[in-house]
């Protein structure tokens, strides 16, 4: 049974336009993925495929307008849509999220050390006396400097990788099962990201946890992660894992992202890509990238299904695998 | 002739009004008393039913009856039409007062905080003496000294409030001065002139523009505060603090619709003016730039 | 010899900072630019990169140091007499939304260099915007619009149009794509490399992306702190990389292809902070080879081989180069 698994999820944002009509962007179109415990799967999209979404739909994150409007959230297989996250130990101890701009995901009026405690006790994993330890200890882990005196540290005296360091510590510290990194490196610099990501993975192999990075950057999800998930426009448009996907991209949109990439424009010249994000509130019918598809066929006015091509590698294309040429 | 197109425009018209009146009660309110007083001024020679300055002797300290609506004061005159032309000097007080802040204020504090230097630091001082000084007395001296008049009034109100704007502008373009599109501007070969009035000023307007009906309220008080204390415009010109003033006497031996009338007059204008500049920067708050497709 | 087209001598740059403290943002920088090179500055926050960007456009003062272009030093040279040459020099912001002004329809932003710059005349301006849009591959509707209308992509390339409106000679790209979306972000470079090999346009692109560079750059230059730590053919830089700091951020790039493997580099802590700028090498308190001359000596440019081509040379500013221990990788 996989530790999580994502089936079919729709999510919805319901609101009144200026006419007073009911509008509703389509911002999630049946999401489905599987992760095993143990493993790490990279979620690349970019803005408005809807990355951030589906990591605050496993949370229970979700405020109105958004709505969960079909689908199914498994989590080691049961159906975590419904729980109450306030009071459940799902989120925050089973399942836990790092942020993304870390200099302000931390609470500025508290240091450093009571938030790592906080962060035990109110869940429950330790008592008062032993999570002083347990919280110099995952900051020793997570390789910052001289933790003792850190531990006392306000946030606004941190620098980025060292805050997004303390919110590793903060999300790990109760051991959870999976931990979800949403866009853990962005404004860090590049080699301060090569660090932090190499701290998470060190850690979260050495405890058996599983994680989700949410990540824009394919340089990541390549040296990071086991399995890959590509979306777009609120689906999940090629599944599988990072050496098969990258090997033979099988949806157009993820050959035309790796193509994109300035290392393969080097090697490949460039190639025409159309541009602009879909627009969610008029998605209209068939397969969502057809508009800027190369490969588009009448059949594409209808939605693809799941083709699976080798094992685990799966695709929602009506031609899967065929190559892109400009 | 009257096309589709014409209706379509009346339509939406309509609808942007309503939409505008939706998204700030507040300035519905304001502007539709500043509107309905503005109206009045201009029309005020058909409406008022006597000459405001026609002294009917012998119907000295009428209280509000038929042939008097509200009454008249002590020297026989009507205090209706005195009222409704009392409207006259309130715009044509505010008004070019309201011309001359701007034409001062705005250069000055778009320099001033545009370049810095020597201009600023002569505008920070006088905003300093501004602020600790009550600005009446300053203007009680000038127009003194002046002489009272129309003109006097105008130009006092208008200088002693320009310094008012440039601070709003000033702080507006300190803001944008770093921005990149005005880094930008500069990086294209823009002369300081052009930054400044083509580029930085449209996007500093909003503060101007919601400032504007306040201090046109603040011109229209201290005229008739003015008026009030005997400094500024006096009997038998109807302006409202000139009658306020002569029905203050009035009020002991209880005629009160001699002071009371131009009082409520002052006050609901004074107010419009709020609401119209309150519900203004509401409108204007970029926060609620959300884009209306 | 061909004058440089842009020449920058001991440049440097403080900014005052909180109290009495100064930020060394640019140390005694040097480089030359000739025409029809594309050449990349590259180094991580706290670089200097992107001021020096500024510096070159004018558009800070210089603290100390000299600018010149085409032989002629600007580094004094009065806003008055400075405009003129602004035709020539243009930059390119990272952030699209912020760098052009709102309130103008996008006709109106494009014409604005030609109405600074040109005689043409209201009508021969509208059609040479016209022209522009399609050079970079905007469509025409989009000249009515307003910023907040249109995408991130598109905005960049109102930005770029902006900038080549007048022709100018040297173009300064500070991140040109860094803020945009990875399918919009080939689009931009295939716009930039199009724009260059048709206008033979001289360019300096500022980046934090070592593959970026790579693709659009013949020369970089590597800065750390303020510096330049090593400089030389991308090519050369990039594969054989000289200096601990580059062979240390070279390592630290991630190739989006898993068959690749890393061999990475550490440097041990973080960036000090330029407010505590260490001793000798600034490099040093991270540096794998540190010994005790670099806590003393602040290492110059020193080249590595011989190369009678200005352009190939390749220099490194470590102590440890003469020694010949500076390979780690």
């Amino acid at each position: 049974m996989s530790l999580i698994s994502i089936e079919d999820l729709h999510v919805h944002f319901i609101s009144t336009g200026i006419d007073n009509q009911l509008i509703t962007a389509k911002a999630l179109n049946g999401v489905s993925f599987s992760l095993e415990a143990g493993q790490v799967m990279g979620i690349v999209g970019e803005t408005g495929a809807g990355k951030s979404l589906t990591a605050n739909s496993i949370l229970g994150l979700l405020r109105p307008p958004a709505k969960i409007v079909k689908g199914r959230i498994l989590f080691n297989g049961e159906d975590i849509r419904v729980y109450d996250h306030e009071s459940s130990s799902v989120r925050g101890k089973l399942i836990t999220l790092i942020p993304q701009s870390p200099k302000t995901s931390l609470d500025p009026t508290a240091r450093i050390g009571d938030q790592l405690i906080r962060m035990q006790v109110e869940h429950g994993t330790a008592n008062d006396s032993d999570a002083y330890a347990r919280a110099l200890n995952m900051l020793e882990q997570v390789q910052i400097p001289d933790p003792s005196r850190r531990m006392n540290a306000w946030p606004h005296e941190l620098s980025g990788g060292m805050a997004q360091r303390v919110l590793i510590a903060a999300s790990l510290i109760n051991s959870p099962k999976l931990v979800i990194a949403d866009e853990p490196t962005t404004g860090l610099d590049l080699t301060v990201q090569a660090e932090i990501l190499d701290t998470l993975r060190k850690l979260v192999n050495a405890n058996n946890m599983s994680s989700i990075i949410i990540t824009h950057d394919l340089g990541i999800v390549a040296h990071y992660c086991d399995r890959m998930a590509v979306m777009f426009a609120g689906s999940v448009v090629e599944e599988g894992d990072v050496v098969s996907v990258f090997k033979k991209p099988l949806h157009p949109y993820t050959q035309s992202l790796i193509a994109s990439t300035p290392k393969q424009i080097a090697k490949n010249g460039y190639k025409r890509i159309t541009t602009g994000p879909p627009d969610l509130y008029n998605l209209g019918n068939g397969c969502s990238y057809k508009d800027r598809c190369n490969k588009a066929q009448p059949i594409c006015e209808t939605s693809p299904q799941l083709v699976s091509v080798d094992s685990g590698h799966k695709t929602l294309c009506h031609f899967p695998g065929q190559s892109t040429n400009a | 002739m009257f096309t589709k197109k014409d209706s379509s425009a009346v339509v939406n018209f309509v609808n942007y009004s309503l939409g505008i009146s939706r998204r700030s009660p507040t300035f519905a309110v304001g502007f539709s008393i500043v509107g309905l007083f503005l109206l009045l001024a201009m029309l005020a020679d058909f409406i008022a039913p006597y000459s405001p300055t026609q002294s009917f002797s012998y119907n000295v300290l009428n209280p509000p009856d038929g042939r008097f609506l509200l009454g008249s004061d002590g020297n026989g005159m009507d205090v209706f039409s005195r009222v409704l032309h009392g409207c006259r000097y309130a715009f044509g007080i505010s008004i070019p007062a309201g011309l001359i802040m701007i034409s001062i204020g705005v250069p000055l504090g778009l320099v001033a905080g545009y370049r810095g230097g020597f201009i600023d630091e002569v505008l920070l001082r006088i905003l300093d003496v501004l602020r600790s000084f009550p600005t009446i007395i300053l203007a009680l001296a000038v127009v003194a000294a002046m002489g009272q008049s129309l003109t006097s009034m105008v130009l006092v109100i208008g200088v002693l409030d320009s310094p008012i704007f440039a601070r709003v502008v000033r702080a507006e373009v300190l803001a944008l001065r770093s921005s990149t599109f005005v880094m930008a501007a500069i990086a294209m070969g823009n002369p300081a002139w052009r930054v400044m009035f083509v580029h930085i000023l449209p996007n500093a307007i909003l503060g101007v523009t919601a400032q504007l009906p306040m201090r046109m309220a603040w011109a229209v008080r201290i005229s008739a505060t003015l008026a009030f204390i005997g400094v500024g415009i006096q009997a038998p010109t109807p302006e409202w603090g000139a009658m306020i003033r002569q029905g203050a006497e009035y009020v002991i031996t209880g005629e009160w619709w001699v002071a009371l009338f131009p009082g409520i007059a002052l006050m609901l204008l004074v107010l419009g003016f709020n609401l119209l500049g309150d519900g203004l920067s509401d409108i204007l708050d970029p926060r609620r730039r959300s884009v209306d497709k | 010899m061909h004058k440089p087209l842009i020449e920058i001598c001991e440049l440097t740059k403080t900014f005052p900072s909180a109290g009495f403290d100064q930020v060394l943002a640019v140390d005694n920088v040097s480089l030359k630019i000739n025409t029809g090179e594309s050449v990349g500055l590259v180094g991580e926050s706290g670089s200097g990169k992107s001021t020096i960007g500024l510096l070159i456009s004018k558009l800070i003062s210089v603290s100390s140091g000299r600018i010149f272009f085409e032989g002629q030093d600007i580094t004094h040279l009065p806003e008055r007499k400075m405009r003129a040459l602004r035709s020539d020099i243009q930059i390119v912001f990272q952030d699209p939304w912020g760098s052009i002004n709102p309130r103008f329809p996008i006709g109106r932003t494009l014409s604005e260099p030609l109405l600074l710059h040109t005689v043409l005349n209201s009508a021969e301006r509208e059609q040479e915007v016209k022209i522009l849009a399609d050079r970079v591959q905007l469509p025409q509707s989009t000249l009515e619009r307003y910023p907040h209308e249109l995408s991130g992509g598109q905005l960049q390339r109102v930005s770029i149009a902006r900038a080549i409106a007048s022709k100018p000679r040297f173009l300064i790209m500070d991140e040109p794509t860094s803020s945009l979306d990875l399918s919009v972000r080939a689009g931009i470079l295939e716009l930039l490399n199009d724009i260059r090999r048709d206008t033979g346009l001289t360019l300096l692109l500022i980046s934090h992306d070592l593959d970026t560079v790579e693709l659009m750059t013949e020369r970089l230059v590597v800065l750390y702190l303020g510096r330049v730590v090593e400089q030389g053919r991308t090519s050369d830089v990039l594969s054989n990389p000289v200096h601990p700091y580059t062979q240390t951020l070279i390592s630290s790039n991630l190739p989006p292809d898993p068959s690749v493997i890393l061999k990475r580099l550490k440097a041990t802590g973080e960036i000090p902070s330029p407010l505590n700028v260490p001793k000798g090498c600034l490099f040093g308190s991270r540096c794998p080879l540190f010994k005790a001359d670099c806590a003393i000596n602040s290492p110059a440019l020193v080249e590595l081989g011989h190369s009678v081509d200005m352009s190939a040379k390749h220099l490194a500013a470590c102590n440890r180069v003469q020694d010949s221990s500076y390979k780690i990788l």
